[in-house]
């Protein structure tokens, strides 16, 4: 069998059973629409111009293969561009000729000047006429078999049908569905920007002891930091999913959420909307409850705090507040003192306009007598004492703040103002200072100051505990926040130096950000690959917390994250993922839980050595298959190189077809000669003849020298 | 949605490929079934882009938030009617609307030209492919309308952004799109005439039409642009020279250009190089329009549709330059013209005169439009501002009037010096009469205004003084009534008439330009109850009301007008907030129309305290006319372009016709044909 016959025979056999993929096509969309509840006119419209659409695509796609089948390399009938050209040529010059005289009528030009314009164009308009004649005359009209074409083409047709299959299969994945796990402490009361809410909203979930565990009906209350305390914004129930839904808070402002149980509240830390994304927030009925006004003060106290002092159990056992939320700031760059970590708590007994200064030194916390303690504000020293023997020192805010601006007034213990001071040590010829500390609410306060001898060794240094990793899908990347707990477990605040202490983040990390609390302890550097923690770190922990994206571009996704610092057992959060598997040799253990549709999955990782790195590998990212879009932007190269190689081949072919053409035309030459000699009978020159001369209408071409040359003869 | 929409963008790129690889294979190898084949794929790649469309309109309808596209571009609360035409709101599914429009006008194109130009056909359809495939590829690498949301699908859309919600937008961007578009077959054809060798004028009948559609479409989407800068941004004109008015306005313009070349062409088979050039240069002036939206490499008030690929245009431009001119050299011996200048009194010679203005407008435009991009590239970014334009373009408007009014007036290949005094005696007159009465008893307007308006009366009385003068001959040469002259002459020569209402249009939107230098503008800050002057106008400030639907927050305003101190009515111009987009507030303009003048009211700032509103208060003389302009424009090019000359009983040919007769002798039907034909066809 011919070799196109056979491929059409095998493709059409081979597409055979898609014939009624159409109207299967034409009645999903009908059953989906009638599923979907839908009816309006409009969808109605748009299905049956899509169907009617579809249905003609794929008629065209099948008559186009079909006809290409049928038809390959048949030759075409051939125009006479000759005689087209001539035609169009008298048309030409009949309308000059006509323009001419038609400007003259309008008096545009002269008799003698439009006799002088027609003249040629008469003349050359009579030998075009005489050209078309004799070239009518040996035109030869070029017939097709159109029966045949359409037989194949409605054989053939039909495998255009199998392309629409093999395209079928370029599609997105599937989209992947919300995952979910266990609950890490450090998760509750953490608020974690959402991209997926809009800017302005906060919901806040409220659990039992287990992510499962919604409470619904627990009264949830939102506070926003005002000018002397944290102001009610509104209250709201938790629904059935435990979720309540806050909106309308504004970028910048400070807020806090908290779970109101009768007198006691738990509180979540306070936040900030980060630009152009919701917040979300975890509460739990069974985290420690506080009072009301100690969870205000605590997280008034707290908000700002990057750094987490040494605790104070002794000094402020009885106050209300505790840790200052300055405490530990490293010093302004230039600076020759050394940070000290200070906390500000209420005293009963202290006048409301008195700060006492209690000068403690080291983990031991001795009091440091002796010491020479400045209060400024505004960044000027206002007043200078030395510390007793308790090391004590006790200031007047009032008179301090008087001092400078006006001549002292006797003390009026009202309601003072909020107050804005720094602290300055001096022992031993060594310089610290507090950082800005602020004394918001009534009644006497005491500042306790710890200084600590200090070391450049940062062998003792690590991450501690609540080190974890709250991961999150967005799209194409992996939206994370880290919290970094940094860990000075010695007795001495360890000095970092200049270059300070860099902890990169994982690599590929972009757009990575320092939430406001820790910029004032660390930078980023390097492309905001690397976290550089600048100031000393008193003995304790320091807690950064940044937020960075992973892209990826596949269904999976390496972490490494190189760490200067060894690593206790961190914990990896994915929220909303159920179908991303996390491997990898620091893999430990995986926990996965779900609730009314909502699933988080919880990986506890080894801990890591000092210097080695961190390395997980996370799969079955939803991702869009690029496979499709690369094999069809494929395609379309190998048939650009299909039609360039055909068109360089085209000059080949139009070679071979002249030598088809000259060999015939030599063949019949010959047969006339033999004709005119009378070597072949009459019915053999006829047969011969006609045999011919349908071969030369098969190689013949209207552009040919010959089809020319016989044309003008 | 997302699947069978990405498989019909695949299906675009793949069939485009295939239709233009099969065309250009099978010209060359000159293989029928190829060239059916690859039309066919050419209709299929029509059929997907529907599909496509159909689509992405229904997941607008159904508000299908899975959709990326849908969801950034639409909300709910949006009428269903702003919800569909959002499918041109953004990057995505302009490209979209785009290849839509292209794949639907090269079936088109090519359907009905396949037998005619059996030979260019297969080559101006690749060429249109290969458009097709260079925005399918840009669509499938990087600006897909149907990506889907990998993760979670958002409950609530973005909405669309204010300043397209308004009805001139919803037409202002297809109207352009569909201009851009239907440049591209005119330069197909002149590509496809030179791959195959058939450099004659054949080409440009099958060009024409299509850029008369062009030419039509892009002057509706400038009005239409005009019409919204006006009504929508309250700055209180209507023509600002932003670089995305310019990019819509240089393929304009070289359209208008290409339009009267070709004629040259046609009639005296000269300017064949020229003409081929200008096609490539319209085409790739659309590309560059696209360009300056999509990049940001100039600021526009269209920065909404800012994307970065808008470089890979630019890229796509430098290829088409160098293909483009590489084939013209390639051709260049075969462009010879066979005609040549045989007057400075022709029209061809005025006709390249107005190309050549056309051109360098184009040009001006051009470098004025880029210049801050490019200063800035070179250091501090230089603006060019509205009266820099104007300083050059008001020279070239006035240059083009004049050629609008004498062009008409010249013959083919030569006017005899006593006709042309003939033709400009009355056309002048008028012409000196408007200029000299309106200076020595119209308004205070400016030199320029008073040329303008004169020069407009002079186009105005061209273009009517040669129909009645023409039907005056024929009524005397064929024995018949003037008014079944003058009929039988409209309608024959719909084509040259048509352009000549067209030039009536052209005039009186220049006499509406020319108002501009009689405007009036105020600002002020106004309490309840506080008036403003301007001319003859007094208005008084009644306060303001503020509602809300579910989309936005309107601010309104009320003022009462009082005209020569009587009271004609009230306005109410307004501010609107859409609540997804609190930054964009939109305003809604109060204008009073009359014949004369606009009375253009935009509310600015407000204190609700006091309740006092900031008012930009304008008087626009004369722009009725811009408006009026574009419709008699709009009724031109509709006579030009229908086929009214079947409309037309057969005249019988007058004796300087029936002179050609004898030339056909032998070929009676070639004379008969030629009577009915076209006199002039513009």
């Amino acid at each position: 069998m011919h070799p196109e016959r056979e491929r059409a025979r095998v493709l059409t056999k081979l597409v055979g059973w898609t014939g009624w993929l159409l109207p299967l096509l034409l009645i999903v969309p009908g059953i989906t629409l009638v599923a979907r509840g839908g009816g309006g006119g409009t969808e109605i419209v748009l299905a049956a111009l899509a169907a009617a659409a579809l249905g003609t695509l794929l008629h065209l796609l099948l008559r186009s293969l079909g006809t290409l089948l049928a038809q390959l390399d048949q030759p075409p009938p051939a125009p006479n561009q000759r005689l087209r050209d001539l035609e169009r040529e008298k048309q030409l010059l009949l309308r000059s000729i006509r323009e001419v005289e038609f400007d003259a009528g309008l008096q545009r030009l002269d008799d003698e000047q439009a006799a002088q314009l027609v003249a040629p164009l008469r003349q050359r308009a009579l030998q075009v006429l005489q050209q078309l004649d004799a070239a009518r005359v040996g035109q030869a009209p070029a017939r097709l078999d159109q029966q045949i074409e359409q037989e194949l083409k409605r054989r053939l047709g039909r495998s255009a049908t199998a392309l629409v299959l093999a395209l079928s299969a370029l599609s997105h994945p599937a989209r992947a569905q919300a995952p979910g796990g266990t609950l890490p402490a450090e998760m509750l009361g953490q608020p974690l920007p959402s991209a997926d809410l809009p800017a302005g909203v906060l919901t806040v979930k409220v659990i039992g002891s287990d992510l499962n565990q919604a409470q619904p009906d627990q009264t949830v209350e939102l506070f926003r930091s005002g000018a002397a305390a944290m102001a009610r914004v509104a209250g709201r129930k938790s629904g059935p999913d435990g979720r309540a839904r806050f909106e309308g808070l504004v970028e910048g402002q400070l807020y806090l959420a908290l779970l109101r149980q009768g007198d006691q509240a738990i509180p979540s830390r306070p936040f900030r909307l980060a630009p152009g994304a919701g917040i979300k927030l975890l509460l739990s009925t069974r985290s420690p409850a506080r009072p009301l006004a100690a969870a205000l003060a605590l997280d008034e106290a707290a908000e700002p705090a990057a750094a987490e002092p040494a605790p104070e159990s002794g000094a402020a056992a009885d106050a209300e507040a505790s840790d200052d939320p300055h405490a530990g700031v490293p010093g302004a760059p230039g600076s020759n003192d050394t940070t000290g970590a200070a906390t500000l708590s209420a005293v009963a007994g202290l006048a409301a306009d008195r700060i006492e200064v209690l000068t403690l030194r080291g983990p031991a916390r001795e009091p440091l007598a002796g010491a020479k303690v400045t209060l400024a504000r505004s960044g000027r020293p206002d007043e200078t004492q030395r510390t007793d023997a308790q090391g004590r020192a006790i200031f007047s805010l009032r008179a301090a703040s008087t001092a400078s601006n006006a001549p002292r007034a006797a003390p009026a213990p009202t309601e003072p103002d909020p107050a804005s001071f720094s602290l300055r040590v001096e022992h031993d010829g060594l310089g610290y200072r507090s950082a800005e500390l602020t004394a918001k609410q009534a009644g006497g306060r005491r500042a306790t100051f710890t200084v600590y001898d200090r070391t450049t060794s940062r062998k003792d240094l690590q991450l501690g505990p609540g080190t974890h990793v709250l991961a999150q899908l967005s799209e194409g990347r992996l939206s994370c926040t880290h919290i970094i707990v940094l860990l000075n477990p010695g007795p001495r605040l360890v000095d970092l130096g200049e270059s300070g202490l860099r902890l990169p983040l994982p690599r590929g990390a972009v757009g990575a950000a320092l939430s406001e609390e820790t910029q004032g302890v660390a930078r980023l550097e390097g492309d905001e690959a690397t976290i550089v923690v600048g100031g000393p770190l008193p003995p304790g922990q320091l807690v950064l917390q940044t937020s960075y994206e992973l892209p990826y571009d596949g269904s999976s996704l390496d972490f490494h994250q190189p760490l200067p610092l060894g690593s206790p057992r961190t914990l990896l959060a994915l929220g909303e993922a159920p179908a991303v598997e996390v491997v990898g040799p620091a893999l430990e253990a995986r926990e996965l839980r779900r609730h009314q549709g909502v699933a988080m999955q919880l990986f506890t990782l080894a801990p890591v050595a000092r210097g080695k790195s961190l390395e997980l590998t996370v799969r079955n990212l939803p991702h869009r298959a690029e496979w499709p879009r690369q094999l069809v932007l494929g395609l379309s190269a190998l048939i650009a190189l299909w039609a360039i190689a055909g068109i360089v081949q085209g000059r080949r072919h139009a070679a071979r077809r002249a030598a088809q053409r000259s060999s015939v035309l030599e063949a019949l030459v010959a047969l006339e000669g033999r004709h005119a000699a009378g070597a072949v009978s009459a019915s053999a020159y006829e047969r011969e003849r006609r045999a011919l001369v349908a071969q030369a209408r098969l190689v013949w071409d209207a552009g040919s020298p010959e089809a020319a040359s016989s044309l003008g003869s | 949605m997302a699947t069978i929409g990405t498989l019909c963008v695949y299906l675009i790129l793949l069939l485009a490929t295939w239709s233009a690889a099969l065309a250009l294979v099978g010209a060359r190898r000159r293989s029928s079934a190829m060239v059916q084949s690859a039309q066919l794929a050419l209709y299929g790649v029509a059929a997907s882009a529907t599909l496509a469309v159909l689509l992405l309109a229904y997941a607008f309808t159904i508000s299908d938030y899975s959709l990326i596209y849908v969801q950034q571009h639409s909300e709910r609360a949006m009428p269903v009617f702003y919800r569909i035409t959002a499918l041109w709101g953004g990057m995505e599914g302009s490209l979209l609307l785009w290849v839509w429009l292209l794949a639907l006008v090269s079936a088109v194109a090519m359907r009905t030209n396949q037998h005619r130009l059996g030979d260019i056909v297969p080559y101006a359809s690749a060429v249109l492919m290969l458009v097709v495939v260079f925005f399918g590829v840009v669509m499938v690498v990087s600006s897909n309308p149907f990506d889907a949301y990998l993760s979670v699908t958002p409950e609530t859309g973005k909405g669309l952004n204010p300043l397209l919600q308004n009805p001139y937008m919803v037409t202002h961007p297809p109207s352009l799109y569909l201009g851009f578009v239907t440049l591209t077959v005119p330069f197909a054809f002149a590509m496809g005439s030179l791959l195959a060798g058939r450099v004659d004028e054949t080409w440009l009948h099958a060009a024409r039409p299509w850029a008369l559609v062009s030419w039509f479409a892009l002057a509706l989407g400038l009005t239409l642009g005009m019409l919204w800068a006006y009504e929508e941004l309250g700055w209180g004109g209507y023509w600002g020279w932003d670089p995305v008015e310019n990019a819509g306005f240089m393929p304009w313009l070289l359209c208008t250009a290409f339009l009267h070349s070709i004629m040259v062409q046609d009639r005296r088979q000269m300017l064949k190089v020229w003409n081929v050039v200008l096609a490539l240069l319209a085409f790739v002036m659309t590309i560059f329009g696209t360009f300056l939206t999509r990049s940001g490499f100039i600021d526009s008030v269209h920065a909404f549709a800012r994307s970065n690929i808008g470089y890979v245009f630019l890229g796509f431009i430098a290829l088409t330059l160098v293909v483009g001119f590489g084939v013209i050299l390639w051709r260049r011996p075969l462009l010879r013209s066979r005609g040549a200048l045989e007057s400075a009194l022709s029209r061809e010679f005025w006709f390249l005169l107005n190309n050549w203005v056309l051109l360098s407008a184009c040009l001006l435009v051009m470098v004025l439009t880029i210049f801050p991009g490019i200063s800035e590239l070179f250091g501090d970014k230089i603006t060019i501002s509205i009266p820099a334009f104007n300083r050059w373009m008001v020279p070239i408007g006035v240059a083009l009037l004049v050629l609008t009014g004498v062009g008409p007036m010249l013959g083919w290949r030569h006017s005899t010096a006593a006709g042309l005094r003939r033709q400009f005696q009355w056309p002048t007159v008028v012409g000196l009469l408007v200029g000299v009465g309106l200076g020595l008893w119209g308004p205070a307007a400016g030199a320029v205004a008073l040329l303008t308006w004169a020069l407009c009366a002079f186009v105005i009385a061209t273009v009517l003084q040669e129909p009645l003068r023409a039907a005056s001959v024929r009524a005397r040469a064929a024995q018949t009534g003037f008014g079944q002259a003058l009929g039988g002459l409209l309608l024959r020569n719909h084509r040259r008439y048509g352009g000549y209402v067209v030039h009536i249009g052209v005039a009186l939107m220049c006499v509406g330009f020319a108002g501009e230098s009689l405007k009036q503008e105020k600002e002020a800050v106004l309490r309840p109850g506080e008036r403003l002057t301007i001319g003859r106008y007094e208005l008084r400030y009644d306060g303001l009301r503020i509602t809300e639907d579910d989309l936005k927050g309107m601010l309104t305003a009320g003022l009462t007008v009082f005209e020569d101190g009587k009271p004609t009515g009230t306005i109410h111009p307004a501010r609107w907030v859409y609540f997804r987009h609190e930054d964009s507030p939109t305003t809604e303009v109060a204008i009073q129309r009359s014949t004369g003048e606009d009375l253009f009211v935009a509310l600015g700032g407000h204190d609700q305290a006091s309740g006092s509103a900031t008012f930009k208060v304008v008087i626009n003389p004369l722009v009725t006319f811009v408006w009026l302009g574009f419709v008699v424009m709009a009724l031109g090019a509709a006579i030009a372009g229908l086929p009214l000359s079947a409309l037309a009983r057969p005249a019988r040919p007058i004796p300087a016709l029936a002179r050609a007769e004898p030339i056909a002798r032998g070929s009676r039907t070639d004379a008969a044909a030629a009577a009915k034909d076209d006199t002039d066809a513009p």
